[in-house]
């Protein structure tokens, strides 16, 4: 396998954007990714996009419309989806291409448009699609999994509705800073506390929204990468995981689970960090910024532990002595995180990549953290999807 | 191709679930015992088979028409409907009426252990011949897990008689080992706590053109 780094990195901004399509928001990543690669569209080999769920066929032949937007070279395009880790499962393809041989370089990209409010069923046949039956018999949107999880967790560790606050106001105050955010307002702990509950433990400043965006990074051997860049972000590692037996989590979509554990919480995403620390050989300690995501206060605490960066029940603790701040041990969502930005299913997790490449090459201004050499991205995606990306200079 | 006499069998006891238990544990008894006798096993098969045809005019015309005055098959059927008293689910295979209270319908594979639900969701052990899987009814009981309250009315396809928020979620764990997601009805709020023990029940979510009550499970929280 050959060494593969990332040459260019471009976003949409996160937002919502009614008058844009997700052709013209993936055009716009793309665009602003060649050019910060210094590299041409002719010279794409390969190309592998995430698959927007709701938009039809079209949705599920991104990298189709977008090649034909750039002029169509008859490379070879791969679709992919794997719910919120739909841009690792992108990013891992394009990144197979050129490690294993086959290419020189590989475009990922994912441009997602949310439909307003929360993510509802997309078919209607109980039988085939766990999320009819969750939708009809129970009524569970996404955040009620969530809370029953973060419920069990104030129970086990003794996190506290502070606890939970202390994540918004802490990464509402990197989300400032960041031009691409959506929500760039700072939040003190009395307003996140006195915000409305959604789904008790929650509140509604302590989940993340549903946004537009569109992110892209541009792949090479990194063999051949000195031709376009003097600022290479070698990859370290970049896995996928999935679901282990006996995983205790109620996981979305589901509307049961194994009572007794053979398997750690999360296993999707236990298994994608292993992979990538055993291929790596970097550990936890050796990571200066961690992109998690934290789709929710909880998903913040919990992410800490699954990927090992402390143990059981210590999260809150970190947390709360600033050890996950830009100027901690490791510091955790510098970009705003999933609640500054809010999620963009095929798009969110190569915008933490390209997050964690921008730390790493030192370009992020106000929220830059100092002197990164290693950078982590973690993804979450439902019904037991995940993918890990460890990234060096 | 030729059937198995257990296939055989197995089409004439079909629709007698209770009766098909009953008799293969005698089966297999016989067995053993009249393994080297081939005029008994003969006799003992012929036994079965006019046992067999019993039952079934006994079930298709004595207990259907219920011309006994009781009301047969539903004790042939350990009692199992899928609607009581103008109320029906809003979807098949969930959940039953069973003895006078409301049971969650798993499934539970007899070769790796694993409990699933539903029970067309099957689920196994990896390395499982996922052989041997009967389909279960869990204990009408269990003890929650975990709960959250709901303060947003969740988008189509669910659908309720109007906005029913606040609403809580409870996770359920069952004496079997599984636990199940459903919405917590006639509870008081301050018993709603992890630990408590709660019984299976129904819920309804609206009302069909023709007046009945379309339900799904829900969780009813015992006072202690």
């Amino acid at each position: 396998m050959r060494e593969v780094s990332i040459l260019g990195v471009g976003l949409h901004p996160w937002g919502k954007f009614p008058d844009s399509t997700f052709v013209d928001m993936g055009t716009v990543a793309i665009a602003n990714a060649l050019k910060d690669g210094n590299i041409e569209w002719k010279e794409i080999e390969n190309v592998a996009a995430g698959i927007y769920i709701w938009g039809g066929n079209a949705g599920h032949l991104v990298g189709q419309y977008l090649a034909s937007v750039f002029g169509e070279t008859g490379v070879p395009i791969t679709n992919v989806y794997a719910a919120c880790a739909t841009g690792t499962s992108a990013l891992r393809a394009a990144y197979l291409a050129i490690a294993s041989g086959q290419v020189d370089t590989a475009l990922a990209v994912g441009c997602d448009i949310s439909p307003p409010g929360m993510l509802g069923a997309k078919s209607d046949n109980p039988r085939q699609d766990r999320d009819v039956l969750r939708w009809r018999m129970v009524g569970m949107p996404n955040p009620t999994y969530w809370a029953l999880e973060c419920r069990k967790r104030m129970q086990k560790c003794g996190t506290t509705e502070e606890d939970l606050a202390r994540v918004k106001v802490l990464l509402s105050q990197y989300g400032a800073l960041n031009p691409n955010a959506r929500y760039r307002k700072v939040y003190t702990m009395e307003e996140v506390l006195t915000s409305k509950f959604v789904c008790e433990p929650f509140r509604l400043f302590e989940l993340c929204a549903t946004s537009d965006g569109a992110a892209a990074v541009i792949l090479c051997a990194s063999a051949k990468a000195s031709k376009y860049t003097t600022k290479p972000v070698r990859i370290a590692a970049t896995t996928l995981g999935s679901s282990m037996y006996g995983d205790p989590t109620i996981r979305i979509s589901a509307l049961s689970a194994p009572a007794k554990a053979e398997a750690p919480l999360l296993s999707e995403s236990y298994s994608a960090s292993q992979q990538a620390y055993k291929q790596s050989g970097i550990g936890p300690e050796d990571i200066d910024v961690l992109e998690l995501p934290d789709n929710s206060s909880w998903h913040y605490l919990q992410y800490l532990e699954t990927c090992g960066f402390c143990g059981e029940g210590e999260a809150e603790k970190m947390l709360r002595d600033g050890e996950t701040a830009i100027d901690g041990k490791v510091a955790v969502c510098p970009s705003g995180g999933f609640t500054s930005f809010g999620e963009a299913i095929a798009a969110q997790a190569i915008w933490q990549v390209v997050e964690a490449c921008l730390q790493l090459r030192g370009e992020c201004g106000e929220r830059q953290v100092k002197g990164p050499k290693v950078a982590m991205a973690q993804t979450y995606g439902l019904m037991g999807n995940s993918g890990t990306t460890i990234m060096k200079v | 191709m030729t059937l198995s006499s257990g296939k055989v069998i197995g089409i004439f006891y079909a629709p007698c679930p209770s009766l098909l238990i009953l008799l293969r544990r005698d089966t297999d008894a016989f067995q053993e015992w009249l393994n080297d006798n081939h005029f008994l096993r003969l006799v003992s098969r012929l036994f079965f088979i006019l046992l067999i045809l019993l039952a079934r005019v006994f079930y298709f015309v004595v207990a259907e028409d219920d011309l006994l005055g009781f009301e047969w098959r539903r004790t042939l059927t350990m009692d199992k409907k899928d609607s009581e008293k103008g109320k029906i689910p809003a979807l098949p295979d969930l959940f039953t009426w069973s003895e006078d209270c409301v049971r969650i319908r798993s499934a539970k594979c007899n070769s790796c252990g694993t409990y699933f639900f539903p029970e067309y969701h099957e689920q196994h052990r990896p390395g499982c011949s996922r052989e041997g899987v009967e389909k279960v009814l869990l204990s009408n009981t269990g003890e929650l897990a975990s709960y959250t309250t709901m303060y947003y009315m969740p988008p189509p396809p669910f659908k309720t008689q109007g906005d029913i928020t606040p609403y809580i979620i409870g996770l359920v764990e069952f004496p079997e080992g599984i636990q199940v997601c459903g919405i917590v009805v006639e509870s008081e709020s301050d018993k709603v706590e992890i630990g408590a023990k709660v019984e299976t029940t129904t819920y309804t979510l609206y009302k069909d053109d023709e007046g009945r009550d379309v339900v799904t499970w829900g969780f009813r929280v015992l006072n202690k």
